[in-house]
């Protein structure tokens, strides 16, 4: 019995070693080759130093498309925050008909495939010859973020003590000063917490900036596609270490703030 | 007395209407325009000077008769399937120890789960290029008899896949399993359960429908992944969104593309479809709707 038990907790620390090897490995990896100083990337590295880290950051194709992602993805959070905050606050302050087909509506684009989305957002913009990029890919990036701020205010909302407002209100607090004073803090986590996401969503995306990206004006992790599609490159890997540090940076800070792993786990 | 008169109006208040003005004009100009214009694309013939544009199902033709096609969305499916299951073996575990665990490690587990969702698609996969290619980490620390030589097969892209797409899965499945209480656990054990009984009949039946959202999520993500397959599989294992990639930006054939947007659509909506049939009609079966 004693024996058996043992075995099992053995079982059961050795699964959850190999599964954070798994998930943990291939990030790990990046950061350990992007020190390296080496003329190619192998493994493991057979000198150390920021060569790659210095290259990168000299190169004009990657530090234009950084500050591109970057530019996007601040617009991204700001519009998508105020979208979604203003369509949850309406979507909750009135039953109205048809409530659930409009949230229905916004956030469908999240359940569709990035590469479909991007090829109908490519197609309209060019027979409207308006140029994808920044406009197609800001719009790409919009619908697929909006459906998060929505989602992550409307169960902040939904969590709000409706007791509060009518309080506001009998003390003779217009609509804007309770929206204000009383809704906007108590739903704060939620909303800045979905700002978050629309923030790393659009830095992180893929596909949709693939499609809709121009040369020139196009974003980071667009960019890191088209030249690690060709093989592994020292200065690909020191880029991509970059964006593990910032992505690990901001998420310890969203997480100092307002939990957002435990609001993602659904559990409070 | 505010709430129950603007109840009472059928009509939505003006200051509704204009919060969610912006939102919906995005969704309608940018979305629904966006998707019925590949639908028409895909059924009407090109637009070319002089010509009136005909309905057309040639690019859906196209798709039927040419084998390497099949062969094509015979691979995404495989790729979608094996990506699901592998998600649900390696992912229940992983869900049960964060329903059972109570230790400081619990928190640790949860982190090194979530944490990778924060990190671009592409890094992750440019890190299963250093690992798992020919001459790559892993092989690097193997002796010359055990080499891996999964790099550009369907195998490193399931493995690839799995690692995105396993959180959803294991989150999925904590949801659903969050509502069982110990204490029926508790009950079942002090009644003689063993634990694998205890696991059949109270733990897997209460969290199939997280069991099932989580495959129709993993599923549907998976079939229609882009920079994984291409990493990872090469140019020679060819899925679905790859082709429309091809057809669309290398060849400029719109109508191909946008045939074949429609046609993964279709078939991961209808995969989605019945997986949620399954889990509907097994959820009232057990009278846990």
């Amino acid at each position: 019995m004693n024996a058996n038990y043992a075995f099992w907790t053995l079982m059961r620390r050795l699964y959850g070693l190999a599964f954070c090897v798994y998930m943990l490995l291939p990030l790990v990896i990046v950061l350990i080759v992007s020190f390296s100083a080496d003329s190619f990337v192998q493994f493991p590295p057979e000198s150390y130093g920021m060569r790659w880290y210095l290259s990168a950051m000299r190169n004009a194709n990657f530090v234009g498309s950084f500050l591109f992602s970057f530019k996007i993805a601040c617009a991204i959070a700001v519009v998508a925050g105020v979208l979604g905050l203003l369509s949850a606050l309406a979507l909750t302050r009135y039953a109205f008909r048809g409530r659930d087909a409009v949230i229905g509506l916004l956030t469908v684009p999240l359940a569709l495939p990035h590469i479909v989305l991007a090829i109908a957002l490519l197609q309209l913009f060019t027979i409207f010859a308006v140029p994808t990029s920044p406009y197609a890919l800001f719009i790409g990036h919009l619908l697929i973020t909006v459906p998060y701020v929505l989602r992550l205010t409307l169960t902040s909302l939904r969590g709000m003590d409706p007791q509060l407002e009518r309080a506001s209100q009998s003390l003779g607090a217009t609509s804007w000063q309770t929206t204000r004073y009383v809704v906007l803090p108590n739903i704060a986590p939620g909303l800045l917490a979905g700002v978050v996401f629309s923030f790393l969503i659009s830095f992180d995306e893929v596909t949709i900036s693939l499609f809709t990206g121009l040369p020139g004006n196009t974003t980071l992790p667009a960019e890191i596609f088209h030249i690690a599609s060709q093989g592994s490159d020292p200065i690909v890997t020191a880029v991509s270490g970059i964006m593990i540090l910032l992505s690990a940076a901001l998420v310890l800070l969203a997480e100092k703030t307002v939990g957002v792993l435990k609001m993602i786990a659904n559990e409070t | 007395m505010l709430d129950q008169a603007q109840k009472l109006n059928k009509g939505i208040p003006t200051p509704v209407l204009l919060m969610l003005l912006p939102a919906l004009l995005l969704s309608l100009v940018f979305f629904v325009i966006p998707m019925v214009h590949v639908a028409l694309t895909s059924i009407l013939t090109p637009e070319s000077a002089g010509q009136t544009r005909k309905w057309t199902l040639a690019a859906y033709w196209v798709v039927i008769q040419d084998d390497f096609y099949w062969e094509v969305i015979g691979r995404t499916l495989h790729i979608g399937i094996l990506t699901t299951l592998a998600s649900v073996v390696f992912g229940y575990p992983a869900a049960l120890f964060l329903y059972f665990s109570r230790s400081r490690w619990r928190q640790v587990f949860l982190f090194i789960l979530i944490s990778p969702l924060f990190v671009s698609v592409i890094v992750r996969a440019y890190g299963w290029v250093i690992l798992l290619s020919p001459n790559g980490a892993i092989n690097a620390l193997l002796p010359e008899e055990f080499k891996l030589r999964i790099f550009q097969t369907n195998t490193a892209i399931v493995v690839g896949l799995v690692h995105i797409y396993i959180p959803f899965m294991v989150l999925s499945l904590n949801t659903a399993l969050s509502r069982v209480k110990r204490i029926w656990l508790l009950a079942a054990a002090n009644l003689g359960a063993s634990p694998l009984r205890i696991f059949k009949d109270i733990l897997l039946p209460l969290s199939l429908p997280g069991l099932m959202s989580g495959c129709v999520i993993v599923f549907s993500i998976a079939m229609t992944a882009f920079t994984i397959p291409i990493l990872l599989g090469g140019a020679k294992n060819k899925t679905m969104a790859y082709l429309i990639y091809q057809e669309q930006l290398l060849l400029a054939n719109w109508q191909q593309g946008a045939a074949l947007a429609v046609l993964l659509l279709l078939a991961t909506l209808s995969v989605v479809f019945i997986l949620g049939r399954v889990g509907n009609s097994r959820n009232a079966d057990l009278g846990i709707r």
